[in-house]
């Protein structure tokens, strides 16, 4: 019995409170009362009785009442479905109606948010990612730089052993070099790029082994430096992935080197090259050897051939380091050279930060346009509407039903576009990366991730809720006329809206503009040197002849002949290295020059073979080319260039140079050269950089083992490009002969992230132009349309069409101007961001301002004579009789 | 939203019982329910749950009032019959005078004053 009264008695709070009158203590007090009563009546089991029944009751109770609350719950919510449903049926039957309307909705929003998903998700993979190496804020790399020498430049092996003794800013730090072999495989000899390393390459990185280990101090003593690691991709492609690769021997150019590891597949430090720059390109580091510790190595101050990466000691800054490299220097006076620190990230993104943030501010430029067209849509759609909405509210109609149906359309509109936006986006950063050159540096690669959903969800989220919430904020404002006077649309938002569209446009449209003629400039510019029908390819003497004087130079005259006796063919050229490759900056020193070492002249050092400047069309200015006969033994000379003559000041004919290169590889080769000729600049490095000095020594005195083949084939390049192989290895079978390129594709390579650059800004300006262009005239088209009978009045007591017409385009004029003017003034605003990607042009080309505005000009006349030829066309007779 | 009203006829019995009560005094619940057993000499018993369901049922439907309770007595309120109360009570009496003359035609009951032998 106590358990049925305190169950009742507990139970009574399960009552709604609505159903329990107010007062629960009454509730129980009545309950107390009534089973004292039955206890009196009838004893014990009397009150048990009747707590019984009372329980009985209380759930019945409980039970109806909550159902009674279920099913109003019920009927609320079937309703939300219902009144859901009925918008996005109308909304679903509006887009039927105008499907191509629709479509061109759907597609801006799905274009505008692909747009800046993708240019998001690139930006943020080369700009933001973090790295794929441990605590990557501590890790730089070291160049050398010298007063008075703008870029920093390759460093010496002697130097870095100066700092690995010395410096104290680093916990870890590690050469890294090219390396060039012949890999011996199942199908032939093939040439493979690896990275030659100190011992603490890896650990200055962070990175382990995927499987065996990375190198040790043991593995640079001379003699046993044969190990090798391999790539992880290397291990796939060329080993099929096999485990028992460990210990396994491959043969490099010739020589037995043993595998013990492979490093996975992490974009590590490639080659470096001058000035300051470090590849990452897959092909340039499938394989790692070590650096052996030979006393040369250390003593070798002359070569600038090797980057450094280091690891900052914890709480160590780069300014701190900087300042420690600096004081090493002036301990040693003797050197002109000090060590400067870079960035990890920096190293590779310097360049391309400006022209990855450009192009997201052009995709949200577009964005935003896109959005304002949508939002001008919504702001004409609810004008055209208002007439009807005021009588609906008047009727009763509830402003928030109202709201809802205004806003279905746009959301269900936008979400779509998103949605559409967004696969397109996961697409394109799938697909982009493969389309961009090797040397675009993806330290971290770009892909479809959360973040870049994340960011199409919310630039979905926030178009859409400002197209949605537009009615909602206008309904707000919108009262039951008392007159039933009809109300004429209201267009003042409508135009700032247009304007800034305009404005948006014009802001774009210029900089692309001034992108796309700083890429005509380029493409135009002279190089200095030949460019269509020259065939490269990278050729290496067999691996046993390298260190023979007498046989690379052999080699090198033989295949010259045999590629020369194929036919069309207008010459054939050696040379280290392609035009388009030149790194090797080395200290000359003229003969007499009393110049200090910090003044001294830092050219491009070039050595090529007789023939090369026929090959390449550069013209000697002055002078006379080498001479097939002077060799090693005939007293050694040299070319220069103009700007070499134009910094040096003077005749230089007949005055003598030192050259360090002498020194690098400790072969008989003269150790003066005699200046004989000048020729044209070449721009090495590609069009964009400026002409460069340079100091030209000829093959046939400085003969090298790996160098490059020239072929100038007038006619077919591509015949040429298959028969390079077959003939060089019909010369010598151990010979190794990289892929052939033509120069011109390696050129357009390089050109290829500045046009895809004015490509995109170019695609986005004009996305934008015409939206905004199409948004006037839907403006135009609004204002006549709601006021025929204005224009019917005007005709009618005697104004002309054309007056009419001019009237209408000159009130389209006026929103036209002013975004035009704002645009403008943005433009010339933002110049001085797109200033350093320019070429031969101001950021502030008054041209190129003018030519835009007043294209956009003519587009906004363009725009408005239709809706102005329709408004001459008004019957005022009609005009007069209609409603409005 | 609460329980529906009680806005037709036929009225449950414990309805019934507490408009019947109500009529010509206002009472608490307790007295509710102890009058209607005097009345039906016990035949008729509600317990409280019953009573309160019913009680915000007929309050909801304005058929009954709350008195604010007299001082001292914030715990026992008073209900009273509102006109709307009345005029269900009379229909519903109506009603089962109806019903109740239509079984006495068939004889179901004997006619009022006589003796049921």
């Amino acid at each position: 019995m106590p358990v049925w009264r305190w169950l009742v008695l507990r139970l009574v709070r399960a009552i709604p409170a609505a159903h329990r009158t107010r007062a629960t203590g009454e509730l129980r007090d009545t309950m107390r009362a009534l089973a004292a009563d039955a206890r009196q009546r009838g004893g014990a089991a009397a009150e048990h009785r009747y707590w019984r029944h009372e329980l009985m009751d209380l759930l019945r109770l409980v039970v109806t009442v909550r159902r009674c609350h279920w099913d109003a719950a019920r009927r609320v919510l079937a309703g939300v479905p219902a009144a859901l449903a009925d918008d996005g049926r109308a909304s679903l039957r509006h887009a039927r109606r105008r499907p191509v309307a629709t479509a061109g909705v759907v597609s801006m929003v799905a274009s505008a948010v692909a747009a800046v998903t993708i240019t998001f998700g690139m930006a943020s993979a080369v700009l933001w990612r973090p790295l794929p190496f441990p605590e990557a804020g501590r890790l730089v790399f070291l160049w050398e730089a010298e007063t008075g020498h703008t870029e920093p430049f390759r460093v010496t092996s002697g130097r870095f052993a100066e700092w690995e003794r010395q410096a104290g800013s680093f916990e870890a730090l590690s050469l890294f070099g090219a390396a060039g072999f012949s890999l011996d495989g199942p199908d032939g000899s093939r040439p493979v790029r690896g990275v030659r390393v100190s011992r603490s390459y890896f650990v200055t990185l962070g990175v382990t082994p995927r499987i065996g280990r990375a190198f040790t101090p043991e593995d640079e003593v001379p003699g046993r430096h044969r190990v090798v690691v391999l790539a992880e991709a290397t291990w796939r492609s060329r080993f099929g992935a096999d485990p028992g690769i460990l210990g396994r021997t491959v043969r490099l150019s010739g020589e037995p080197y043993e595998v013990i590891g492979v490093m996975p597949d992490i974009v590590t430090p490639g080659w470096p090259s001058n000035p300051a720059q470090v590849a990452v390109e897959p092909d340039m580091r499938e394989l790692w050897v070590p650096i052996p510790r030979t006393p040369a190595l250390a003593a070798n101050t002359r070569a600038h051939v090797f980057g450094v990466v280091a690891r900052l000691r914890p709480g160590v800054t780069a300014a701190q380091a900087d300042a420690e490299l600096a004081a090493l220097r002036q301990a040693d006076g003797a050197d002109p050279h000090r060590g400067v620190t870079r960035a990890f990230r920096d190293q590779f993104v310097a360049d391309v930060r400006a022209p990855l943030l450009i192009l997201l501010a052009a995709a949200v430029a577009v964005l935003l346009v896109a959005s304002g067209n949508l939002a001008a849509l919504q702001v004409a759609r609810f004008e055209q509407r208002r007439g009807e909405l005021v009588t609906r509210l008047a009727l009763g109609a509830g402003r928030l039903r109202l709201a809802g149906l205004l806003a279905a359309d746009a959301a269900a509109l936008s979400v779509a576009g998103g949605a559409l936006g967004w696969v397109l986006a996961q697409r394109g950063l799938a697909w982009i990366p493969g389309q961009l050159p090797a040397s675009v540096p993806f330290v971290t690669p770009p892909r479809a991730d959360l973040v870049t959903s994340l960011v199409a969800c919310a630039v979905t989220g926030l178009v859409t809720s400002g197209l949605s919430l537009w009615p909602i904020v206008r309904l707000s404002s919108v009262a039951p006329s008392p007159r039933g006077a009809i109300i004429p649309p209201r267009t003042h938002t409508y135009r700032a809206l247009v304007a800034a569209q305009l404005a948006m446009a014009v802001a774009l449209a210029v900089p692309a503009s001034l992108l796309g003629q700083s890429l005509s400039a380029l493409r135009a510019r002279d190089t200095g040197f030949r460019v269509d029908d020259v065939v490269v390819a990278d050729v290496s003497v067999a691996p046993g002849a390298a260190d023979d004087i007498g046989r690379v130079t052999a080699f090198e005259t033989r295949v010259r002949e045999a590629l020369g006796r194929m036919p069309g063919i207008g010459g054939v050229a050696f040379a280290y290295d392609h035009p388009l490759e030149a790194n090797w900056i080395d200290a000359v020193t003229l003969v007499g020059d009393t110049r200090t070492t910090d003044e001294r002249l830092q050219p491009q050092l070039r050595i090529v073979s007789p023939g090369y400047f026929e090959v390449l069309g550069v013209e000697i200015v002055d002078g006379r080319a080498f001479e097939e006969h002077e060799g090693a033994g005939s007293p050694g000379v040299a070319l220069v260039n103009e700007a070499f003559v134009a910094a040096q000041g003077g005749r230089v004919i007949g005055r003598r140079v030192t050259s360090g290169a002498a020194g690098v590889w400790g072969r008989r080769v003269p150790s003066e050269y005699t200046i004989v000729g000048v020729v044209e600049n070449e721009r090495f490095r590609g069009v964009d950089m400026p002409p460069e000095q340079a100091l030209y020594l000829s093959t046939r005195q400085f003969p090298l083992s790996d160098a490059t083949v020239l072929v100038h084939a007038a006619g077919d390049g591509a015949r040429v490009r298959r028969d390079i192989r077959p003939v060089v290895a019909g010369v010598d079978p151990g010979a190794t002969i990289g892929t052939p390129r033509a120069l011109d594709d390696i050129l357009s390579d390089q050109l290829t992230p500045r046009r895809m650059m004015a490509d995109v800004v170019g695609g986005f300006a004009l996305a934008a132009v015409g939206l905004s262009l199409l948004g006037l005239y839907g403006l135009m088209a609004m204002t006549v349309a709601s006021r025929v009978r204005d224009v019917g009045v005007r005709l009618a007591i005697g104004a002309t069409p054309a007056a009419v017409a001019r009237a209408v385009v000159v009130e389209s004029l006026r929103p036209a101007v002013a975004g035009i003017a704002a645009g403008v003034a943005i433009a010339i605003g933002l110049g001085r961001f797109v200033a350093h990607l320019l070429v031969d042009v101001s950021a502030h080309d008054p041209w190129t301002v003018a030519a835009v505005a007043g294209a956009l000009l003519g587009g906004a006349v363009l725009a408005a004579v239709f809706p102005a030829r329709r408004a001459s066309r008004v019957d005022p007779v009609a005009a007069l009789r209609a409603d409005r | 939203m609460p329980a529906p009203p009680i806005d037709r006829l036929p009225l449950s019995v414990p309805v019934f019982q507490i408009l019947l009560s109500l009529v010509d005094e206002d009472l608490h619940g307790y007295a509710i329910i102890k009058d209607i057993e005097a009345r039906t000499d016990g035949e008729v018993r509600l317990t409280a749950s019953t009573l309160y369901g019913a009680l915000a049922r007929l309050l909801e439907g304005a058929l009954v009032e709350e008195l604010d309770p007299a001082k001292g007595e914030e715990r026992r309120r008073c209900y009273r019959l509102t006109r709307a109360g009345r005029r269900l009570l009379e229909e519903e009496t109506a009603r089962l005078a109806r019903a109740t003359r239509w079984a006495r035609a068939k004889r179901v009951l004997p006619a009022p004053g006589g003796v049921r032998s």
